[in-house]
C-alpha cells in the first residue's frame, strides 16, 4: 500500500516562504570558491592603538584596518538586530514601520505549471493546477521534489 | 556660491548613476555589481567593465546591495573605486565634495559605515544628508550615547525620491494650466527600483515618515520569477540572469485588463496578438536578442538552430506581480492600493492635493502600460472627490541624479554640508545640528 503524504498548512506556508526567500538571491547556483577575494576574513580592530613616534604610518595603517573593518561581510538580518531598530518606540517610523500591509482582495490562484487561472490544488503539497493535465505534469516534475 | 566640485552619485542597487553636478546633463549610469565568469576565461568585470563583455552564459553576480541595502562594502569599494579612476569619472576624493543616495530608512549603523568609509577611507572634502529628518525624529541619545566618535568630511545623503522632486514637477503634468509656474507643495513619489518599491509622500519639500511605505517587490524579484516560470516551462535559464533580464525589460508590459489578456493568450497563434517569439542570443553570432515575427506553420521546420522563447502569458504575469504580490504569495498589498494606505497615513486635509501629485520613477516605471494601470487602479480606490493625476519623467532612471544635479547648484545645498574639519572638531553631533529638518513641522502635518 502507498503510503501518500499529506503536508500541513504550516508546512506549505514555510514552503511558500522558502520559495519567497529564493526570489532574492542574486545567483541560481552556488558561487565557486574562485570568486572569494583575499582580505575579507579580518581580524578585530585593536581599541588601544596608539603610536605617536611614526605618524603617517600609524595614519596609513589605521586606515587600513579602519578599511578592513568596514569591509567585514554582514548580511542584513545581522545589521538589522544590530541597529536595535525594533527597539524604539512605535510610534517612531522606521523599516519595520513602514512595510506595506496586506491587501483587502483575496489573492488569485493561478496554476503553478501553465500560469492560468487556477481553481484546484494538489492534495500532497498544495500547489495550485488548473487542470488533469496540468496536475500530471505537476506530479511528475514537482510535486514533493523541492521541499525545505 | 563657491566654485566647488559636486560629484552627484545616485547609488542604487542596480546602476550607480553618477556625473559632475556642473560639467554634465546626463549621468554615466554603471552597473552597481562585480561578475565573474565561471567558466571558460574566467574573467571578473567591475562597474562599467560589464558593456565590454559579449559572452552572457555562465556569470556569477556579486551585489554590494542585500535587499537594497548596502552590506557588501568589499564589492563597493572596488566599484566605486573604478568609478573614481582616471577610466570613468577621474575624481580626486579630497577636492570634491559628495551628493549621494541612500534608502529610504537605511539603518543608523549602515549610514556611519558610509560616512566612514566616505570620509576616512576616501577623505572627500564635503557631505551632506537628509535623513537627518530620521535622526531628529528619533530620540536623539539613543543611538549616539553609544556611537564612536567618526570622522566626516562633507558628505551629502539623500533619498532618491527627495532629489527627484528638485526638479520641475509641474512639467510632468501638461494638462493643468494653471499651477505651470509654482511646483506643487505636495508630491507623492512612487519609487519602483530593483530591490524594492517605495511610497514617499513629501511636504513643503520634506518627507512625511510616518507614511512612507515599502512593497518589496522590485526588479530583481520580478526578473527571478520569470526566470523560474521560464525554465519550467521552455528552457533552463536560471543560470542566464542578464539574457532573462533583456527579455523582460524587451517582451513584458503591464496588461490593462488581466483577465481579457489571459483569456486572450488561450486562443490559438494567429487570434493571439500577445505571444511574442523571443530568439535567444547564443554567443557566437548574435549578442543580443531579439523578437521575431510570428512565422506561419510552415516555416516553423526549416529553422536554423536558433532558440526561440515563446512569451505568451508570461509577457503580462510577471509586471502583474507589482499591482498584486498575493499572485505569488507574497502577503502585501500592490501599488496602487498602497498610495492609497500612504495617503491615508497623512493629515486628511492634505488627501485631494496628494491623489493630484503623483510622480512614478524607478526602473519598473519603464514598463509599456504601466503608468496608465496605475492611474487605472488608483481612480478606482481614491475617493471620487479627488482627481488622480499621475505623472512620470521622460527617464525614471535618471530622474534623481537630474534633481540631484539641480540641488546642487542651489546655496540650499552648500548650507546642508559638513565639511570634514567640521566633523573632526564636532563630531557627530554637527551632523544632528546640521541636517535636523525641522521635525516639529513635518508632525504638524501629518495624522
Amino acid at each position: 500500500m502507498k503510503h501518500k503524504v499529506i503536508l500541513d498548512q504550516t508546512t506549505r506556508n514555510r514552503n511558500i516562504q522558502h520559495h519567497l526567500n529564493e526570489l532574492e538571491r542574486d545567483n541560481y547556483a552556488e558561487v565557486p570558491e574562485l570568486e572569494i577575494v583575499s582580505g575579507t576574513i579580518t581580524k578585530p580592530r585593536r581599541t588601544s592603538e596608539v603610536d605617536t613616534s611614526q605618524n603617517r604610518k600609524t595614519k596609513a595603517r589605521s586606515k587600513k584596518q579602519l578599511l578592513s573593518q568596514l569591509t567585514v561581510k554582514k548580511n542584513l538580518n545581522a545589521l538589522l538586530e544590530e541597529s536595535r531598530i525594533d527597539q524604539l518606540p512605535p510610534d517612531i517610523p522606521t523599516y519595520f514601520t513602514a512595510i506595506a500591509g496586506p491587501s483587502r482582495y483575496p489573492p488569485r490562484k493561478f496554476c503553478s505549471v501553465c500560469g492560468y487561472l487556477s481553481n484546484y490544488s494538489c492534495k500532497t503539497c498544495g500547489m495550485k493546477y488548473c487542470s488533469v493535465k496540468c496536475l500530471e505534469i505537476h506530479e511528475e516534475t514537482r510535486c514533493m521534489k523541492y521541499t525545505v | 556660491m563657491t566654485e566647488r566640485k559636486v560629484l552627484v552619485l545616485d547609488n542604487g542597487a542596480n546602476t550607480i548613476k553618477a556625473g559632475y553636478a556642473l560639467f554634465s546633463q546626463q549621468p554615466k549610469i554603471i552597473p552597481n555589481c562585480r561578475v565573474t565568469r565561471g567558466k571558460g576565461d574566467k574573467k571578473t568585470f567591475i562597474g562599467d567593465q560589464f558593456s565590454s563583455c559579449t559572452d552572457f552564459s555562465g556569470l556569477y553576480y556579486r551585489l554590494p546591495f542585500e535587499k537594497g541595502f548596502l552590506t557588501n562594502w568589499e564589492v563597493e569599494k572596488g566599484i566605486w573605486d573604478r568609478i573614481f579612476s582616471k577610466d570613468v569619472l577621474d575624481c580626486d576624493p579630497q577636492k570634491t565634495s559628495l551628493l549621494i543616495t541612500e534608502p529610504c530608512f537605511n539603518l543608523p549603523n549602515i549610514q556611519r559605515t558610509y560616512d566612514e568609509m566616505i570620509f576616512e577611507v576616501y577623505e572627500f572634502q564635503s557631505y551632506c544628508r537628509t535623513i537627518g529628518n530620521f535622526f531628529k525624529i528619533l530620540s536623539i541619545n539613543f543611538f549616539y550615547e553609544n556611537c564612536p566618535s567618526a570622522l566626516y568630511p562633507l558628505l551629502n545623503f539623500y533619498i532618491a525620491p527627495w532629489l527627484c522632486i528638485q526638479n520641475d514637477i509641474s512639467s510632468l503634468y501638461p494638462n493643468r494650466p494653471q499651477n505651470l509656474a509654482e511646483p506643487p507643495d505636495c508630491v507623492l513619489v512612487v519609487d519602483s527600483g530593483y530591490s524594492f518599491t517605495h511610497i514617499v509622500p513629501f511636504v513643503m519639500g520634506r518627507p512625511i515618515l510616518p507614511a512612507i511605505r515599502r512593497i518589496n517587490i522590485g526588479g530583481k524579484l520580478l526578473t527571478n520569477h520569470l526566470k523560474e516560470i521560464v525554465s519550467f516551462r521552455y528552457w533552463d535559464m536560471m543560470d542566464q540572469t542578464y539574457v532573462m533580464n533583456e527579455v523582460k525589460e524587451t517582451c513584458c508590459y503591464v496588461s490593462q485588463d488581466f483577465l481579457a489578456d489571459l483569456e486572450t493568450c488561450r486562443k490559438n497563434t494567429r487570434d493571439n496578438p500577445i505571444l511574442q517569439e523571443y530568439v535567444l542570443p547564443d554567443f557566437s553570432r548574435n549578442t543580443k536578442g531579439y523578437i521575431r515575427e510570428k512565422k506561419c506553420v510552415a516555416e516553423i521546420y526549416d529553422q536554423s538552430d536558433e532558440q526561440v522563447l515563446y512569451m505568451n502569458n508570461e509577457r503580462f504575469t510577471v509586471p502583474e506581480i507589482l499591482f498584486n504580490p498575493t499572485d505569488i504569495g507574497m502577503n502585501q498589498a500592490g501599488i496602487p492600493e498602497v498610495i492609497v494606505e500612504a495617503i491615508n497615513a497623512t493629515h486628511p486635509d492634505l488627501h485631494g492635493l496628494f491623489y493630484g501629485n503623483i510622480v512614478l520613477v524607478g526602473g519598473n516605471s519603464l514598463f509599456s502600460g504601466y503608468k496608465e494601470r496605475v492611474e487605472k487602479d488608483l481612480r478606482v480606490l481614491a475617493p471620487s472627490e479627488f482627481e488622480v493625476k499621475v505623472g512620470i519623467p521622460e527617464d525614471p532612471i535618471t530622474y534623481a541624479w537630474n534633481g540631484g544635479r539641480q540641488f546642487a547648484s542651489t546655496p540650499e545645498f552648500d548650507e546642508r554640508l559638513v565639511t570634514r574639519s567640521e566633523y573632526m572638531e564636532y563630531g557627530s553631533n554637527i551632523c544632528l545640528r546640521k541636517f535636523g529638518l525641522g521635525g516639529d513641522e513635518i508632525d504638524e502635518m501629518s495624522e
